[in-house]
């Protein structure tokens, strides 16, 4: 599952309370997203490679994730550094680029970067369930919550019932084309796959008051905060705070 | 003792046809029943009537001699009762297998420590050990159907419905079934449409047809 590419481990980063790593990542996300400061991007980035390479997650698979993220900013470069007002560096026939435009686009270039590593380094070290738990202990409604992992549970069964659909169609010598036909049968496989997830939700609802629910997913190890998580903590907060005001 | 009685029991789906007509069945304590009937005959239907997961129109359940008919009173039925899902990913929502057969347990406010001893108990008597850390949506069918299974047979129920345990299974899952159901000392009722697998597990028999069931 892609939520939990990165959440096996046994690294000092993949055993932090997920409580403390939510809790650092949130500010630390925003800082970065409206920072417009290179000196304060710049260090939330070197910031995150750290948290990166002490979670021992430097590997094929996520240069290949970071390349289909800079893959978007890339479509950002053939357009903004053109398209800013200011001061001139470059003519090429009737296109300008401008300094400001180069700028920016580096900055948000930076901050994507920084943000998506973050994102991998934190959340995407835990497994989906201790995150569902630890927002719930930070205080979001346990029917968010729910909705957040049943989601995630049940997003690749319904994927999967979709290839089903779409081999069915083949082998009944479907293929597609830009007729009215094609346009029929994809709303019926549309209209289908409602009806199982509809009744799927029944059946799983049912299956969850036999077995006792109560409204919370009941967790068999708890968490507990050891004085790494708290001095993880304390010195995320100073750095934040330093960086939010320098 | 009887240990399921139902009583002129009338049902049907908010607009659909009637699929139970004054059904009347009664199960002994340690009965090991089959039940049979055509695909759409209402075995599955029968199974979340008994469990309080849908409401009859009319009739009455009685279970341990008591009737049942509140959501309260079921809920104390569903503690005592293990029902298995024709299709496993119904059941199996928790990231791990441990952690989905510890589900019911924890649920029922079982202290974590006893329920990690029992997981281990039953995990070795399945033969699950192996995949206790495993994703159970990864697993092949015959796996999920065994770890539902054992998420069920943990609770040490008094009761157990199994809603078409046989479909989509091979042999060897079968005999592994059959081996474990066996010596399960419980009510059973099961629900097939194999004939062979029906003939070692069970000592009675029960045909739905027409929205009644005939011994
Ligand atoms: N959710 C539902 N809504 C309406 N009709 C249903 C629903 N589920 C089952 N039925 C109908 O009730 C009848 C009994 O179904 P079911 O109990 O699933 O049969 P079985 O398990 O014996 O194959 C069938 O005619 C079926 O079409
Ligand atoms: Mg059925």
């Amino acid at each position: 599952m892609q939520l939990e590419l990165f959440s096996q481990g046994s690294s000092p980063v993949h055993r932090l309370d997920p409580r403390v790593k939510l809790t650092v990542f949130v500010p630390a996300a925003v800082l970065c997203a409206s920072s417009d400061r290179f000196s304060t991007v710049i260090t939330l980035l070197f910031a995150a490679g750290t948290l990166i390479t002490a979670a021992r997650l430097w590997s094929a698979l996520l240069w290949q994730r970071m390349l289909v993220i800079n893959t978007f900013v890339l479509f950002l470069w053939l357009t903004l550094p053109f398209s800013m007002q200011g001061t001139p560096v470059m003519t090429t026939g009737p296109m300008t680029v401008t300094a400001e435009g180069m700028m920016l686009s580096m900055l948000i270039t930076l901050k994507t970067n920084a943000i998506s590593l973050m994102t991998i380094a934190l959340p995407g070290t835990t497994p989906v369930m201790s995150l569902a738990h630890a927002l719930q202990h930070l205080g979001m409604p346990s029917k968010l919550v729910n909705v957040f992992y049943i989601f995630y549970r049940y997003s690749g069964v319904i994927v999967t019932e979709f290839e089903t659909m779409k081999q069915t169609l083949k082998a009944r010598g479907f293929s597609p084309a830009t007729n009215m036909h094609t346009v029929r049968t994809w709303a019926s496989v549309a209209g289908m796959l409602f009806i199982r997830s509809f009744e799927r939700a029944e059946r799983i609802s049912s299956a969850l008051r036999l077995r006792g629910f109560q409204g919370q997913f009941p967790l068999m190890n708890h968490f507990r905060a050891t004085r790494r998580d708290v001095l993880f903590a304390m010195v995320s907060f100073c750095c934040l705070t330093i960086l939010m005001f320098i | 003792m009887n240990c399921l009685e139902i009583h002129q029991l009338n049902f049907s789906y908010p607009g659909g046809r009637r699929v139970f007509r004054d059904l009347n069945l009664s199960v002994q304590s340690g009965e090991k029943a089959a039940l049979t009937g055509a695909n759409g005959a209402g075995k599955s239907t029968l199974f979340q009537l008994l469990t309080g997961l849908l409401k009859p129109q009319s009739g009455s359940i009685v279970a341990w001699g008591k009737t049942v008919t509140s959501e309260e009173e079921f809920r104390q039925m569903r503690r005592r009762t293990g029902l298995m899902f024709q299709d496993p990913d119904d059941q199996l929502i928790c990231p791990s297998v441990e952690e989905d057969i510890a589900f019911t347990l924890l649920n029922h406010g079982m202290p974590p420590r006893e329920v990690a001893g029992k997981v281990d108990e039953i995990c070795r008597k399945l033969g699950l050990a192996a995949l206790k850390t495993r994703v159970p949506f990864h697993l092949s069918w015959g796996q999920k159907q065994l770890v539902s299974l054992a998420g069920i047979l943990v609770t040490e129920p008094q009761l157990l419905l199994l809603d078409e345990p046989t479909a989509g299974a091979d042999d060897h899952l079968k005999s592994l079934m059959l081996d474990h159901l066996q010596q399960f000392t419980g009510t059973l009722l099961v629900s097939s449409h194999d004939s062979d697998f029906l003939e070692r597990l069970c000592s009675s028999a029960y045909h739905i047809s027409n929205g009644s069931v005939m011994r």
